[in-house]
């Protein structure tokens, strides 16, 4: 009698789990608004890397373009977020100068060894710049 | 006996201890995180930073049709608005004026965009973008201006405009470089009340006549005081076009681009009308 009541109490227990989860989860999950950026899906990340990249690209300025990749995922090293927009740009087959963009900002962004945050040093280099 | 006396309260304080971690999980620990989600789903702050790459980026490669489907990605019920607002937001909150500029450029650029799909099947004339001297190779970290819009008299129209691809690469669209002064051609007292009271309106075209967008315009007025604002934040009146409001008894100087004569003495009329200035780029 006593191991059947302690089974209904843990059951009893279980069941308020699943309860709360289903309705934080599933009848009450945030509204699709309001997101960040690292949520966006690869190929517009890749797209907004690529904006990043162009915008470098004009206009050299290093430091602009990590604080942009750090809006974009607050918490991933910069190399690494342009290095996974070049494999996707690769994969859907971006354009040439798209890719050779992604290129120079992957290479401009690989000597920071991940740091989001630039140094001093880092705003005194400014690239080749194609017009 | 005894455990039968106390009934089956256990069951309910299972299902409310279960419950209350259950909602804990779900709600504050673990909660919905969605993953591949669409620029639209952005907080507006963030889509405020991406409508300024569109617009940065389309400064960069000129790419207009890129620019317009990337904004689209937003949702935005008027891109064009959208971008002219954010433009005069980041001037009134101190931000750059270079991003402002941009901002006002490609809302430009986007109006002229539609009007030019408005007029080219009417078969009436349709201008183009001279390519100006020093245009086919500008020089490194130059003011790039979007092209000037076409401007007609046509309300637009709803137009099957082409829908472009999202990676196409710039279609040879010189971008201009402002390097003549503005010299104004008309001054004139607005007083028939088709102006609000006390606005300074300005409206600054390119060589060619066209509107032009992004050009700075600095007025100043008692001691020291100024404001800095650009034109092509209002496009859909003109992207040439903009326009300050004067307070009465103060006399205001204006000065278009960066190396024109000062236009002084612009006070509210006596007719407590409006001021309307013209400038055109080089005479």
């Amino acid at each position: 009698m006593r191991a059947g009541r302690v089974i209904l109490f843990f059951l009893s227990i279980a069941l308020g789990v699943g309860a709360g989860l289903a309705y934080g989860w599933v009848f009450n999950p945030p509204p699709y608004r309001d997101l960040e950026p690292a949520s966006l899906r690869a190929d517009f990340r890749a797209d907004a890397v690529l904006m990043v990249a162009e915008i470098y690209q004009a206009d050299g300025r290093l430091p602009q373009a990590l604080r942009r990749l750090s809006i974009l995922a607050p918490d991933r090293p910069p190399a690494l977020l342009v290095a996974e927009a070049l494999l996707t740009a690769r994969e859907l087959e971006y354009a040439p100068p798209d890719l050779e963009a992604l290129s120079n900002l992957a290479r401009a962004v690989q000597p920071t060894g991940g740091e989001a945050v630039p140094t001093l040093q880092e705003t005194t280099a400014t690239p080749e710049v194609t017009p | 006996m005894n455990e039968e006396r106390r009934g089956h309260w256990y069951l309910l304080t299972g299902l409310v201890l279960g419950l209350a971690a259950g909602l804990i999980i779900s709600l504050a620990l673990s909660p919905v995180r969605y993953i591949d989600a669409e620029p639209a789903a952005l907080a507006e702050r963030y889509k405020n930073e991406f409508r300024q790459w569109v617009a940065l980026a389309y400064q960069a490669d000129g790419n207009l049709p890129r620019a317009r489907e990337r904004l689209k990605l937003l949702q935005d019920a008027d891109p064009r608005q959208a971008l002219a607002a954010q433009a005069q937001r980041a001037l009134g909150e101190g931000g750059s004026p270079d991003d402002a500029r941009a901002l006002a450029a490609l809302a430009a650029a986007l109006s002229g965009m539609e009007q030019a799909a408005v007029s080219t099947p009417t078969g009436g004339e349709q201008p183009t973008l001279p390519p100006g001297p020093g245009t086919e190779s500008p020089p490194a970290g130059a003011t790039r201006l979007a092209e000037a819009a076409v401007q007609t008299p046509t309300p637009p129209l709803p137009t099957p405009t082409p829908r472009a691809t999202f990676t196409p690469r710039p279609t040879a669209t010189p971008p201009r470089v402002l390097d003549a002064p503005f010299v104004m051609t008309k001054r004139q007292e607005v007083c028939d009340g088709s102006l609000p009271a006390g606005r300074l309106v300005v409206l600054v075209a390119g060589r060619d006549g066209n509107p032009l967008a992004g050009v700075p315009i600095l007025v100043l007025w008692g001691e020291g005081k100024s404001s800095l604002f650009y034109t092509g934040l209002a496009p859909e009146i003109s992207p040439g076009y903009a326009d300050f409001q004067m307070d009465a008894g103060v006399s205001y100087t204006l000065r278009v681009g960066e190396a024109s004569e000062a236009v002084g003495g612009l006070s509210v009329p006596a007719c407590g009308g409006a001021w309307r200035v013209e400038f055109t780029e080089g005479g």
